[in-house]
């Protein structure tokens, strides 16, 4: 028969290994949060740093410019009141010198067929570039050839008269400087 | 034994140690982003406000600028009173080069504003739409202030007639 020891002061055995590994897995784990810790304090005084670098303007600067604003505004708006029917009319004169009749002249002979003899022509210097026009066609192709090239400059046609072999037309569409 | 005892003890209190000063830089760092977003919001008021006074001092800048600034446009483009007879000049020879020669010239003088006398012209030209389209290119081509208000043409036969309402200005 076996004895069975039955003394509880007895120490038990340590195994030196599985203690190493699990010691070994505490001090990894010790060291892990201690270097997330570290990496966090870390990260926090580079923003810290980088938001020093990026300051905006100070609270003395702030409220220069809060005092500094309205003047600023109160000397614009009077210049504005002096100043600006001069600019206008300088900016209204340097709008009508910039419109080019030979531009829209040059456009017409470019979207105009063979076919189609222009027999009035009005052009005025506004900013929209209405040209207003009476045209002879002597086919319906010729005709319509020339509606679709005028299509996109707002066409308008005010009166089409059809008669033995020549379609007279009055139209007009716009072509403003920015389409030449 | 008692070795191993005091070892994991040691090792126990340093994890403790390390994970209280771990959680403690993650509430530092939730405290500082707080404080942060603040921070960030009056930076950026005062960024706007800053970008908002340059704007305002740019353009106040530029409202000193343009006296100067229309004064040497009226010296360049405006055709001044002693121009005016040059400008004439400068608009027969213009007709005459491109075959028109003399043509009955209507001159309107209307009231002078912001510096500015205007002058209306209208006269009619007939002749060929090559010459036509010619002598609106050499006015057009002028650098002063004076420009096309109204063109009419109109073919008849081999003819083209324009009725040409012209504008210049004159300064002081």
């Amino acid at each position: 028969m076996r004895k069975l020891p039955y003394n509880l002061a007895r120490v038990r055995p340590v195994n030196g290994r599985a203690f190493a590994l699990r010691a070994a897995l505490l001090a990894l784990l010790a060291l892990l949060f201690a270097a997330l810790a570290a990496t966090q304090l870390a990260a926090r005084r580079s923003q810290a740093r980088l938001d020093r670098a990026a300051a905006g303007p100070g609270q003395p600067q702030r409220a220069a410019m809060d005092q500094e604003t309205p003047l600023l505004r109160q000397e614009i708006a009077a210049r504005k009141k002096s100043l600006g029917p001069e600019l206008a009319a300088a900016d209204s004169l340097i709008a009508r010198k910039s419109f080019s009749f030979v531009a829209r002249l040059d456009f017409l002979e470019a979207v105009s067929n063979p076919g189609v003899r222009v027999r009035q022509l009005s052009l005025a210097n506004q900013a929209n570039g209405r040209v207003v026009m009476s045209i002879g066609a002597g086919t319906l192709k010729e005709l319509f050839a020339l509606y679709k090239k005028l299509a996109p400059y707002e066409l308008v046609i005010s009166r089409e008269t059809q008669t033995e072999g020549q379609y007279l037309v009055d139209l007009s569409f716009s072509i403003p400087n920015e389409k030449l | 034994m008692k070795s191993y005892r005091v070892t994991v003890k040691v090792l126990l209190a340093l994890l403790a140690l390390s994970a209280a000063a771990c959680l403690l830089a993650y509430a530092y760092g939730s405290v500082q982003d707080m404080a942060r977003q603040g921070r960030l919001q009056r930076r950026a008021a005062g960024r706007v406000q800053e970008e908002e006074f340059n704007r305002l001092r740019a353009e106040l800048a530029g409202w000193e600028k343009l006296p100067a600034d229309l004064r040497q446009f009226y010296r360049e483009h405006v055709i001044s009173m002693d121009d005016f007879a040059n400008f004439r000049r400068d608009l027969n020879l213009c007709l005459d080069d491109n075959g028109f020669p003399a043509p009955s010239i209507t001159f309107q003088f209307g009231k002078r504003s912001a510096h500015l006398l205007k002058v209306t012209m209208q006269f009619i030209l007939k002749g060929s739409y090559r010459n036509l389209k010619k002598f609106i290119f050499d006015m057009e081509g002028k650098p002063k202030m004076q420009f096309f208000n109204k063109i009419d043409l109109s073919a008849g036969g081999e003819e083209v007639t324009g009725h040409f309402l012209m504008e210049a200005y004159l300064g002081e």
